[in-house]
């Protein structure tokens, strides 16, 4: 197991992802879908991991908190730090205890995660009790029997909806999923993930299932909610709109491989990798026309490309591009980029 | 005649059923009282949030649906009360395109069976003219000769979706119906698929009817933008118009809530919507003011009470809203 990196003059990262390499197999043989991931976040950081269907980006936010599936799914290799230790190789027991309390997750779809056949208030207090570690028969029986400490419970529950700008706390508390609405199902399941008051956020895509109008109220309320509990958070979309509003950092990911990575600002307004040139070419914008789009598709994932695996769709294709994979270069301060034409030594 | 298609005050109710003897005990209103006129060669967008109606009213002027009341006419033919046999030949002139490329796709079918129906269906052609029709539709939505032979399972989706469209088109159509055509793809894939439906449009002459909720995409592509709100039509203006002076509160916080990248375009004042409110009404009860209501920071008490009808308060701007000019001079 390698330390963690040791850095003189400034604070160790909350979280770092190094060189994470994960494989799923399947009928076809092995398909290699995270290739060498790299990723960084500091200490009250806002990461965006931005990338299309298919690039890889959940599974690094599964894969930080080790529920990939095995089998099929393997990590292969690399490090995940989270405050110096190695997630990939702690113990069962300590994982539970970072999983839930320490890094939360806020997942995706608002109706497949809550449980259908349970009230809010179930779900909530199940939670609770898990995560003050007491989840025995006996404590099982306390919540049903012991009114204080069932009471308790449910004035912190209450607290916490209050604060997720829930109207009627009381009234959702005794609801059953089906009986909320998508944006409230959404505000319910940050919320759980904000109980254990975690230290980092992992933000899968919330609100994507959602209209753009509540959308727009669930990221503002996340943003808050990241600044006034001094979270840091990876989060992952597939919209770059939706990036641009909440990142401090942005990373890139294309087929399985972080491709770019800076300061947002940076990212939108001078970017690198031809992918992201082509990416944000093709976002619909209210000024000037509308790009191309990047033509081809995401290569297969059981035989890519060799070299850069952005390179058959590339409109900057070189002799290297096929034979090696570029590696990460910074080109400007903190803006990252893997890219053969931001090489220093370009005739290769 | 310049207009591809008319639709006066189009209803569709679909029935509630309760109780043991399963008796009808109510009504959805999805659409109820909804008028536009799309001229020839437009494209006419309609935008609305999920529910608010946008899919059955694309849905019902193919006559996919049983309009409730109201009428439907296609380049001057009334065509509400077509029986399914006089559907046929109209249905040859206005097709649809579905939201989700894979589900509206027969997975059993190859390529090349699926892209022929329509022909085979109205009889037109013998084998061989079908497929190389069939070539022929391919080739003019991008897609090499060797997409016949496959099934859809093999398709990605921007792929697929292009299938759908040259199924769409293989009866010639004058109209087509796009119901959010690009939600399922990725952005890349958007822009080729949105690029080549102008460009068939420029060469085939076509109107199109786009349903979509993505209002910036709605920027690009429309001349004609109406937006909804649970079943009635809250404000229709040219593109640029609407985009400018929105002037109905709902418009208003649609566009405040669009997700944008061009930092440096300013987004019109924003109508915060009531902090609490995210749940939308009731469709069986409605309430019989104004449907925006609960959610509304210009409401008054003449709202609760009146709903406000669609008028004209600038040439060609239509706004569903008691203080719809008060509202365009703030812009001014």
């Amino acid at each position: 197991m390698m330390e963690p990196r040791k850095f003189s003059c400034m604070e160790a990262p909350l979280l770092e992802v190094r060189d994470l390499r994960l494989e799923f197999s399947t009928f076809r043989g092995v398909s290699k879908v995270v290739d060498g991931a790299n990723l960084t976040i500091n200490n009250g950081e806002t990461v965006v991991l931005a990338g299309e269907t298919g690039c890889g980006k959940s599974l690094i936010a599964k894969a930080i908190l080790r529920l990939i599936p095995s089998p099929p799914g393997k990590i292969i290799s690399g490090e995940v730090f989270f405050k110096g230790k190695d997630l990939l190789q702690v113990q069962d027991a300590d994982l539970q205890r970072i999983r839930g309390k320490e890094i939360a997750l806020v997942p995706q779809d608002p109706m497949l995660s809550l449980n259908p056949v349970y009230t809010i208030e179930d779900q909530i207090l199940t939670l609770m009790l898990w995560q003050s570690r007491k989840v025995e028969l006996k404590s099982w029986l306390a919540l049903d029997g012991d009114k204080k400490i069932r009471k308790e419970s449910k004035e912190k529950a209450l607290a916490i909806l209050n604060s997720m700008r829930i109207a009627s706390p009381e009234l959702i508390l005794k609801r059953y999923p089906i009986e909320l609405s998508g944006g409230m199902r959404q505000r319910v399941l940050i919320a759980m993930a904000l109980l254990g008051q975690p230290k980092l956020l992992i933000a899968d895509e919330p609100g994507t299932a959602l209209d753009s109008t509540v959308q727009d109220k669930i990221i503002d309320l996340l943003k808050e909610k990241i600044k006034s509990e001094h979270l840091s958070t990876l989060y992952i979309t597939h919209d770059l709109a939706t990036a641009l509003k909440v990142a401090d950092k942005i990373a890139i990911m294309y087929a399985g491989r972080i491709v770019e990575f800076g300061n947002a600002k940076d990212v939108f307004q001078e970017p690198l990798h031809p992918y992201t040139v082509g990416l944000l070419r093709a976002l619909p914008r209210l000024q000037g026309n509308m790009g191309d789009g990047i033509p081809g598709m995401i290569p297969d994932y059981v035989n890519p490309p060799s070299g850069c695996r952005f390179n058959p769709r590339c409109d900057h294709r070189m002799p290297i591009c096929e034979k090696t994979k570029p590696e990460m270069i910074e080109v400007r301060p903190s803006h990252f980029t893997e890219c053969y034409l931001y090489s220093s030594d370009r005739k290769i | 005649m310049s207009e591809a298609l008319v639709v006066e005050d189009l209803k569709k109710y679909f029935p509630l059923y309760g109780g043991i003897l399963r008796k009808k005990v109510g009504e959805i209103k999805a659409v109820d009282g909804v008028s536009f006129r799309i001229r020839k060669g437009e494209t006419f967008a309609l935008v609305g949030e999920s529910g608010s109606g946008k899919t059955t009213v694309g849905k019902t002027i193919v006559r996919l649906y049983d309009p409730t009341s109201g009428t439907i006419c296609l380049e001057g033919q009334d065509v509400t009360n077509l029986s399914q046999s006089e559907l046929k030949s109209v249905r040859r002139n206005m097709q649809m395109v579905f939201q989700d490329p894979t589900s509206s796709l027969n997975p059993r079918k190859r390529v090349k069976e699926i892209v022929t129906a329509p022909l085979e269906i109205h009889r037109i052609g013998n084998k061989s003219e079908r497929l190389a029709r069939a070539t022929e539709l391919l080739l003019l939505v991008q897609l090499s000769e060797d997409y016949l032979h496959r099934y859809p399972y093999g398709l990605s989706g921007g792929e697929k979706q292009r299938v759908g469209l040259a199924r769409a088109l293989a009866l010639n159509p004058r109209i087509l119906v796009l119901d959010e055509p690009t939600s399922a793809l990725d952005v890349s894939v958007q822009a080729k698929t949105l690029n080549l439906l102008t460009e068939l449009q420029r060469k085939l002459s076509l109107t199109y009817m786009f349903i979509s909720h993505n209002l910036v995409l709605v920027k690009n592509i429309a001349t004609q933008v109406a937006v909804m709100y649970f079943g009635r039509l809250v404000e229709l203006a040219v593109t640029e118009e609407l985009f400018q002076f929105p002037s109905h509160p709902y418009t208003m916080t649609l566009l405040s809530a669009m997700s944008v990248v061009d930092t440096n375009v300013k987004l019109p004042a924003s109508a915060e919507l009531e902090n609490v409110v995210d749940a939308g009404i009731d469709l069986s009860s409605l309430p019989v003011g104004c449907r925006f209501y609960a959610r509304c920071v210009f409401r008054q008490k003449v709202c609760q009470e009146v709903y406000p009808e669609l008028r004209e308060i600038r040439k060609g701007h239509f706004v569903a809203c008691h203080f719809a000019e008060d509202i365009l001079k703030g812009h001014m």
